[in-house]
């Protein structure tokens, strides 16, 4: 009997393990003022991250829901529990963080990953970070490397958190913006002084366990002059039948003449939300490198922006979208060229089945005095059925006449002529599929940490059966 | 006055970019308007009523504002001469036209119309041309606008295909205070083919709004759309460009490109190439290149000689003289070259 040829769902069995939650430690579900409050009262803020919070819900409350992209009526905001009190404080040694925690980091590779190949961790469980911890010689460099609300209430830091918070994503850009500068909670803080070169990355995780939740985590990182740094954010979730949402938030400083690479592979589970603004801005000479990979969620709106503010900026982003059965991703990137002699390059692959849907939309915009800038957008989207549907939706502004521009898009399916190319040099349709499905995947595959795209390769789970029927 | 929204994107993206529609001012069309005609005998022609019923490139809002006349040409046999149609505005009028052409199977026409007021000329028109090509059609729109600088211009061209119907639309714009272009194609039928040139010449404080859908429906429709323009002084432009591929379109092709050239540092372009898809078994593609004239071109022109001046003047002529080659007709590119200005031009 012939089986028809077929790609894989993702598998994300491997993270949608669970445990029980206290429900004694989730505060009530819904948006108030009241509950603000709590959220500031339980995490001891200063006044002007209370008043912060407070004028964000506001602004909340006024700014319309978004009405360009994938639908989230499933998402009831009224059932969506903002803060969940940790089972413990932040640890620093591993063997301090709480068996039920512990057992679901170590299930997820984390700490292994630590030992290995990172220069540091640190690893959220709901609205709290449980673990923190930077290798000693990174420490001794002068790298910061722990949670935003220690950071915080630090007072070397501060000031420095006051004057960065929310400034790149102000809570007026977007709804969910708002949301988030009135109820985040946990995230990282770094800081890389001036020519210190990170050699090898930190990595924050992020793990979403409770029911009918948000995570709301804020990520703050700062590169000072001609320093490096990579960055690997990672995150997922059980599977529930109640939706959950991430409304997370990524500010990142690019120093002059700094680079940072900031590596993401979200493998949220098929009930999530996930509506994160990540943002960069970047000085003189810098550098910023996006990798993106989006593999889970129900829903995702995700465009990392660059924002190129001195001469000679750079933004880089590489990025993959898998959307199976029932998943909606609209993802992409958004660049302003604010400064002369900036470039940026763009370069995505999206891959649709099983009645997934996949949008790429992007933006590039030259602005006046970026004289001398040069942009390059391409994306390209592979069918592997027709109940699923692929889009892209790139936009350009362009306003000056002394730039370069180019854009260039594909969409389209295996092609018969290669598959029977290579079958004429003696490989069997499915090897040649197979093979086809990988090299689409491989420019961005190999972009990602080792680690990560031995995984992808693994998640993607491209396998050919049987032969075409 | 209340605003209207023409020109929408199929899929919207962010507001602050300003992209996803053109708004308006909400005015009654009820100036209707025929133009004057050079029609050969084998074609009839005939003002008829006759209710919009397709998809239009600017919206439903805006057809809905113009009345239920049109001027109906019926196509029957192969046209070697191509139909002319003429149009004069009145000023100060908010001036509509519908013009209908039905190709019947196995038609072949050329339809060449021409908008042109005085470059003073205040005043609004909102013109529409609905193609419905028969099985096997073939029919040929070409379009000329240049109006005055206090006018509002609207076009738009819906068209409908049938099996192996094949409709070429060439639009040149080439001035205008405010003017704005849709076109909206459905492909319904088996191998119907649709091909789009579009050319502008935008400068002072010109603005074009252009919005081209091509839906797909039919197996192995296929289209071509590619935009050539110039923008210099304060000149301002959108274009929007879909290619639309509908769920049972299998084996259609697709492909768009723009190509911009930006002679002022205070120009505006806009640009956003969509696909759509929801069929597996399609192709489609789309480019863009935005900005100045590559290093390596300029400098072999230089090196024959030619001042920085001069290669982009000829560039700039080089692209509309391309968009102006795909018209047949030595009368419609005579007075073309004429509307840019002279047989000059391209020299």
């Amino acid at each position: 009997m012939k089986e028809k040829t077929w790609v894989q769902d993702i598998n994300t069995g491997f993270y949608d393990f669970r445990f029980e939650e206290d429900e004694s430690l989730m505060f009530e579900s819904g948006i108030t003022p009241r509950i603000i409050n709590e959220i500031a009262d339980e995490k001891g803020d200063i006044d002007w991250m209370r008043a912060f919070r407070l004028k964000s819900l506001e602004i909340y409350n006024k700014t319309p829901m978004v009405d360009w992209g994938p639908s989230i009526e499933g998402l009831d905001m009224s059932r969506i529990v903002t803060y969940i009190r940790p089972k413990t404080r932040m640890r620093t040694n591993w063997e301090d963080v709480p068996d039920e925690v512990k057992d679901t980091f170590e299930r997820l590779g984390i700490p292994q990953a630590e030992r290995e190949s990172l220069a540091g961790v640190g690893a959220q469980y709901d609205s709290e970070l449980v673990y923190h911890n930077v290798r000693k010689e990174v420490a001794e460099q002068g790298v910061v490397y722990t949670d935003l609300e220690s950071a915080m209430h630090d007072p070397r830091y501060e000031y420095i958190i006051k004057s960065h918070f929310m400034k790149l994503v102000p809570p007026t850009d977007h709804k969910f913006a708002a949301l988030h500068g009135a109820v985040w909670s946990g995230g990282s803080f770094v800081y890389v002084p001036k020519g210190v070169h990170v050699d090898i990355p930190l990595q924050s995780y992020f793990r979403l366990n409770a029911k009918g939740a948000g995570q709301f985590e804020h990520t703050l990182i700062i590169v000072d002059e001609g320093a490096y740094l990579h960055f690997i954010e990672g995150c997922s979730a059980p599977k529930y039948y109640e939706a959950s949402l991430h409304a997370g938030c990524v500010e990142l400083y690019v120093r002059k003449n700094a680079t940072l690479r900031y590596s993401t592979i979200e493998n949220w589970s098929k009930n999530m939300y996930n509506l994160n603004t990540k943002r960069a801005i970047v000085e003189e000479g810098g550098k910023i490198e996006w990798v993106s990979g989006s593999f889970g969620s129900h829903v995702s709106y995700l465009y990392p922006m660059s924002i190129l503010h001195g001469e000679g900026a750079r933004s880089e982003f590489t990025g993959i979208t898998f959307a199976g059965e029932g998943q909606d991703l609209d993802t992409g990137t958004k660049v302003v060229h604010a400064a002369p002699n900036t470039s940026s390059y763009v370069n995505t692959r999206s891959i649709s089945k099983s009645g997934g849907v996949n949008t790429f939309r992007s933006s590039v915009q030259i602005n006046e005095n970026a004289h001398g800038s040069k942009s390059s957008v391409s994306c390209e989207s592979l069918m592997l059925d027709s109940i699923s549907r692929s889009d892209t939706i790139p936009a350009m502004d362009i306003r000056t006449n002394q730039a370069d521009v180019g854009h260039e898009a594909k969409i389209g399916r295996i092609s018969d002529d290669v598959v029977f190319y290579l079958m004429s040099r003696g490989m069997s349709e499915e090897d040649a599929r197979a093979l086809i499905v990988r090299g689409f995947a491989d420019n961005v595959s190999k972009e990602l940490p080792l680690e990560y795209a031995v995984e992808m390769n693994n998640l993607i789970g491209i396998e050919m059966k049987g032969s075409v029927g | 006055m209340d605003k209207i929204k023409i020109n929408q994107l199929p899929a919207p993206t962010w507001r602050h970019l300003k992209m996803n529609f053109a708004e308006i001012e909400a005015r009654e069309y009820s100036h209707f308007v025929v133009p004057s005609m050079d029609v050969p005998n084998v074609a009839k022609a005939a003002v008829v009523k006759n209710a919009f019923d397709m998809a239009a490139g600017w919206g439903e809002m805006l057809s809905e504002t113009i009345r239920d006349s049109c001027l109906q040409l019926a196509i029957g046999g192969s046209i070697k001469e191509p139909l002319r149609l003429d149009y004069g505005f009145e000023a100060g009028k908010n001036a509509a036209s519908r013009v209908e052409i039905v190709a019947a199977p196995y038609s072949e026409t050329t339809v060449i119309a021409f908008y042109e007021t005085d470059g003073a000329s205040k005043g609004s028109a909102a013109v529409q041309t609905v193609v419905k090509a028969g099985e096997g059609a073939k029919v040929h729109l070409v379009q000329a606008v240049k109006v005055g600088s206090g006018f509002q211009f609207i076009n738009d061209v819906a068209i409908r295909e049938d099996d192996r119907a094949r409709v070429e639309v060439t639009q040149l714009y080439l001035g205008g205070h405010a003017v704005y272009g849709g076109i909206r194609s459905d492909l319904a039928g088996y191998k119907s083919d649709f091909q789009n040139q579009i050319g502008y010449l935008l400068g002072q404080d010109e603005t074009l709004d252009i919005n081209v859908v091509s839906s797909h429906s039919g197996r192995k429709s296929n289209c071509d759309i590619i935009v050539k323009g110039v923008l210099s002084d304060n000149a301002q432009k959108v274009f929007r460009g879909t290619i639309d591929f509908l769920n049972g379109a299998s084996g259609a092709t697709g492909a768009e490109n723009e190509d911009v050239l930006l002679m002022s540092e205070k120009v505006v372009n806009k640009t956003i190439p969509l696909i759509l898809c929801a069929e597996e078994d399609v192709e489609g593609s789309h480019g863009a290149s935005i900005g100045r004239i590559d290093e390596n071109s300029v400098f072999y022109m230089m090196a024959r000689g030619m001042s920085l001046e001069q290669i982009y003047q000829l560039m700039a002529n080089a692209k509309i003289l391309s968009v102006m080659n795909y018209i047949d007709d030595q009368a419609a590119k005579d007075r073309i070259l004429q509307m840019l200005g002279g047989e000059d031009y391209g020299d």
